[in-house]
């Protein structure tokens, strides 16, 4: 996120850049899809993390990794699950309660 | 810029945020509007299913939904305003101007004539209680594992370290097997973090 109104612009051609995914380091969700779609995307938590700082803030990922986590899977096509911390093997989770 | 003129603005729509909303309606403000983070107004209290509150203000006792639902009834009844999904990213406290942004309106700019912050905490992290080293994969703190089970009906493991959660995730959680001889209390951390049978996820970054 640009500081003061200069994010205006970006926000107008894509909304994405409006929504604030990570509240301590002020990540957008576009910002995390760029990062997730670029060549060499991120693929696991950290791997977004290292890219854009999502989840490097304040509260540690206390309050965007559950979204990050969702976006990871949808972006990816695949179960939450499946998303990794960082190495493979490293789960988030184990399933789904219904 | 959008931009909207208030007389109070409330930042957060948590109990604390309603409350304060409210209040500020039953004092005579005219036109109260609460800035909220997420996509429905309760702020934490949406995922705290367990019963336990309403029993200071109203006398009776209520899970989280219940009691952030009175509030809100009561304050869409007195003509409270919300603007959901919009983070406020500065607050300029002489010119009694905030800045916030949302997908749906953009940059915003909302003139007030009184400012409210009701925007709660932050959990500590493991950095803040002294664990040392870093945290492995299925950590959570007790409010995003709370989040992920509630509210997006994830299963994040088995509750393993921490007993308070353990007894919550009995009382409340998902009917789940816990597989034979570790049903007891006190399970290690193998239990939080193994989980047998799974496929390979995709290839880390």
């Amino acid at each position: 996120m640009l500081p003061g109104g200069a994010g205006g612009p970006l926000i107008r051609e894509n909304p994405l850049y409006g929504n604030v995914i990570c509240r301590c380091e002020t990540i957008t969700e576009a910002e995390i899809l760029q990062a997730i779609h670029r060549p060499l995307g991120a693929r696991s938590m950290d791997a977004v993390k290292r890219r854009v700082r999502a989840g490097m803030g304040r509260c540690q990922a206390g309050f965007c990794g559950p979204k990050v986590l969702e976006i990871l899977a949808r972006e990816l096509g695949c179960d939450p699950t499946q998303i990794n911390k960082n190495n493979p093997g490293s789960y988030m989770v184990t399933g789904k309660t219904r | 810029m959008y931009c909207v003129k208030c007389d109070v603005v409330v930042i957060g729509g948590g109990p604390a945020g309603l409350a304060a909303a409210v209040a500020a309606k039953e004092e005579g403000a005219e036109k109260v509007l609460i800035l909220e983070r997420d996509n429905a107004l309760g702020g934490i209290l949406q995922q705290c299913i367990h019963p336990g509150f309403g029993l200071t203000r109203f006398h009776e006792e209520m899970t989280g939904p219940e009691y952030y639902g009175r509030f809100v009834k009561q304050a869409e009844e007195l003509g409270v305003e919300a603007m959901l999904n919009s983070m406020v990213l500065q607050v300029d406290h002489e010119k009694h101007e905030i800045l916030c942004t949302s997908s749906q309106y953009g940059l915003t700019c909302v003139q007030a004539g009184s400012i409210v912050l009701a925007m709660g905490c932050r959990e500590k992290t493991r950095a803040n209680i002294m664990v040392p080293g870093t945290r492995p994969a299925g950590l959570y703190t007790a409010g995003a594992a709370q989040r992920l089970v509630n509210r997006q009906n994830i299963i994040v493991g088995r509750p393993g370290c921490h007993p308070g959660f353990r007894r919550y995730w009995n009382d409340y959680g998902p009917a789940y097997d816990p597989g034979g001889s570790s049903g007891g209390d006190g399970g290690g951390t193998d239990e939080l973090l193994g989980r047998p049978d799974t496929q390979p996820g995709p290839v880390s970054g």
